[in-house]
């Protein structure tokens, strides 16, 4: 799945970034620092709860790179909202602004 | 609609049960870094001197369920508090996901079993022995 996202995105330049959903929390948390740290102006985190499904799909972005994750484990809402606090406490601190791009 | 922090709350909790009544639906949330920035022609309108230092970035946080769309903006100071009653009101309102596999457990339970047959058919009287010395119950076993 991943290498048919890669050579998609190379033959259609940059406009159309690749959607691999990742296969797991761990690496998913990880990518999502990752992008945050390379990029922390742009990069935002997106959380879709569908109560009905019983499903949460993520989302991070920098507007160029996309990784997503799903998930139906009740454990992973624990997970989720241990890396939307450290992504917050990251973002309203100073470090990681762009200042520290200058 | 931009509110502050313990409104956002409270109305993200109404979200999740609004939606949780319809059952149907998707709560959206996004958090993205965002330095609040005043424009100098703003300041000089209200007479107030610019800022010396860049002021403190902040986070971001949206939620939006169907048409309805809310927004607070979190500050250091007041991050402690708000991602403790954030983390609550995910942890209470995300409650119709599975809970840990059964698959897992069955996979615990077969190899407890697993590992509880043989020592069962070696004998205790093996066990009994291999107490004392465990340096010779290991070539024995294997």
């Amino acid at each position: 799945m991943s290498s048919s996202a890669a050579s998609g995105s190379s033959s259609k330049g940059q406009s159309a970034p690749a959607k691999p959903y990742l296969a797991t929390w761990d690496e998913f948390a990880a990518a999502t620092e990752r992008l945050y740290h390379d990029n922390p102006t742009k990069t935002r985190l997106t959380v879709k709860y569908q109560h009905a499904e019983g499903l949460i799909v993520l989302k991070a972005t920098d507007d160029k790179t996309i990784y997503k994750f799903r998930t139906d484990q009740l454990q992973d809402v624990k997970r989720l909202e241990k890396l939307t606090a450290l992504l917050m406490r990251h973002m309203t601190s100073r470090g990681t602004t762009a200042s520290h791009l200058a | 609609m931009l509110l502050d922090n313990s409104q956002f709350l409270t109305e993200l909790m109404k979200l999740f049960q609004q939606q949780r009544l319809k059952n149907q639906g998707s709560v959206r949330l996004a958090m993205k870094q965002h330095t609040p920035y005043i424009s100098k022609r703003r300041l000089r309108a209200a007479g107030v001197a610019a800022p010396t230092e860049e002021p403190a970035p902040g986070c971001l946080v949206r939620a939006s369920l169907g048409n309805r769309k809310i927004s607070a903006l979190i500050n250091s100071r007041d991050l402690s508090k708000f991602h403790v009653d954030f983390g609550n009101v995910i942890k209470a309102s995300m409650d119709s996901l599975k809970k840990k596999d059964k698959k897992a457990n069955k996979k615990t339970a077969a190899a407890a079993a697993a590992a509880a047959a043989p020592a069962a058919s070696s004998g205790k009287s093996k066990s009994k022995q291999s107490k004392p010395a465990a340096n010779t119950a290991t070539p024995m076993q294997s």
